[in-house]
């Protein structure tokens, strides 16, 4: 079954767009370009897909690697994709890139043919479609927070680490709960989060080739700007400070 | 108790500083949830006993310093416990978030800060191991046999500092580590040490 992906960026311009072409869906966990324009782009496109066995707005997943070139320029980078959206007849992916920040889009698919196969028959949280505007900026938001959690909670562990993690999961799980509560968050709060992200996206850039340094470094200023995040989710009602969050945020999400 | 009970010091390591530290109420819960570290007890029961006895708790300056990692270990071991989890109410195989982690992460780290303003706690600023000593330290525990020291880990650099630590200073040291209690006789025997006690045994 062949498709034919449309690709746009949303909010962030782009440095380099996935190949315009034919995909098709080369089994339930894949997607295959299969129609490459020019001779360079001849290797198949590949994404390890895990779409759509749940199919919810509020369980996006890891697709996994990009197993061949994203592009020429983007040979090597790992891109995880995300289910951020699905509707009768189109769903959205937003796919991201570690280590770098403007490199989310969404991906909207529509089928040539008639479906045959999983998406329409899987059910979908209708609160969560259109996904647009505002709550496609909280979502691409919270999959980047996640995503950047998940991977400090891999680093080898120590007082640092535990903080960069700790702290990306509670914006994360902020960020969550907006979405799934409808909360229109404010400007300011939106900032913060994002200034937050960007600083520890930095760390995490500069550090993942040497990750055990990351615990003799001095991160207080990094300390000090959770505490004020936490002040200002904490104002806005958002989220409650760390030391006030309940007892049922403890287990892991 | 009372084998410390006359010295006007008594040095801490800095797992019995963060043990007497690690004691975590969560709010809002009914019962209300307090999350401490397995020997929270005894290191409260010992210090209340110094206080009362109006003795002080010593360290020094590069212990206290790096007492982050060591509360980094003992937060990280304890949040992983099952009865922990459970207490939380974590069905089996749920683990607690980072977030919460790190909650009692920074609980216990204030504490840890806030006991400078107690009277009963002295910060020594001016201590200097020997580098001798140091090596003779070390001498000794390389002579051991590996299956001397049990469970437990050979004393690390800042291990020795602290044995040393208590000599120069002639006080009491108090530790849970039992690569160091272990091997309290044959230390002070050798002139290395002076009085060391494990943490466990003084409650006993």
């Amino acid at each position: 079954m062949d498709y034919d992906f449309e690709f746009e960026s949303k909010t962030f311009p782009l440095r380099s767009m996935p190949p315009r072409g034919r995909y098709s869906i080369s089994g339930q966990d894949s997607i295959t370009r299969t129609l490459p324009r020019t001779v360079e782009e001849q290797k198949p496109c590949q994404l390890g897909l895990n779409l759509f066995s749940r199919g919810k707005l509020s369980e996006e997943r890891s697709l996994g690697d990009i197993n061949d070139k994203w592009g020429s320029t983007h040979s090597g980078v790992t891109i995880f994709a995300y289910l951020a959206n699905k509707a009768a007849d189109a769903f959205s992916l937003i796919v991201s890139r570690r280590s770098e920040m403007y490199t989310y889009m969404t991906c909207r698919v529509r089928a040539d043919e008639a479906y045959p196969w999983p998406f329409t028959t899987l059910p979908y949280s209708s609160q969560s479609y259109p996904l647009t505007g505002h709550a496609l900026s909280l979502e691409v938001l919270y999959v980047q927070l996640r995503e950047l959690h998940q991977e400090f909670s891999q680093w080898p562990g120590s007082y640092n680490q535990l903080l960069l993690a700790g702290s990306l999961d509670y914006c994360a799980s902020a960020v969550k709960k907006a979405i799934t509560t409808h909360t229109v968050i404010s400007e300011p709060v939106v900032y913060s989060l994002r200034d937050y992200y960007t600083a520890c996206l930095s760390l995490f850039s500069q550090y993942n080739d040497f990750k055990t340094t990351i615990r003799r470094i001095n991160l207080q200023s990094i300390s000090d700007k959770f505490e004020s995040l936490q002040d200002i989710c904490s104002i806005q009602a958002v989220y409650p400070r760390l030391e006030e969050l309940d007892i049922s945020d403890g287990p892991s999400e | 108790m009372q084998r410390i009970a006359e010295s006007a010091f008594v040095a801490y390591d800095s797992n019995c500083l963060v043990y007497y530290c690690f004691l975590v109420e969560i709010p809002e819960t009914t019962p209300r949830i307090c999350v401490k570290a397995i020997y929270t007890p005894q290191a409260r029961s010992l210090t209340e006993f110094i206080i009362s006895n109006g003795q002080k708790i010593i360290t020094f300056t590069r212990a206290y310093d790096e007492l982050r990692e060591c509360i980094y270990a003992a937060v990280t071991e304890r949040m992983t416990h099952r009865d922990i989890e459970a207490l939380y109410g974590c069905e089996y195989g749920v683990h607690l978030s980072d977030k919460e982690k790190l909650r009692v992460l920074t609980s216990v780290e204030k504490k840890v800060r806030k006991l400078q303003n107690n009277s009963w706690f002295v910060i020594d600023k001016t201590f200097v191991p020997n580098a001798d000593e140091l090596r003779k330290i070390e001498a000794f525990f390389a002579s051991q046999k590996p299956e001397d020291f049990g469970t437990s880990m050979i004393p690390s650099p800042m291990d020795r500092e602290f044995i040393n630590f208590g000599l120069t200073k002639t006080v009491p040291l108090i530790t849970n580590d039992g690569g160091i209690s272990k091997f309290a006789r044959q230390l002070q025997g050798q002139g290395l040490a002076y009085r060391i006690f494990n943490l466990l045994e003084l409650n006993s």
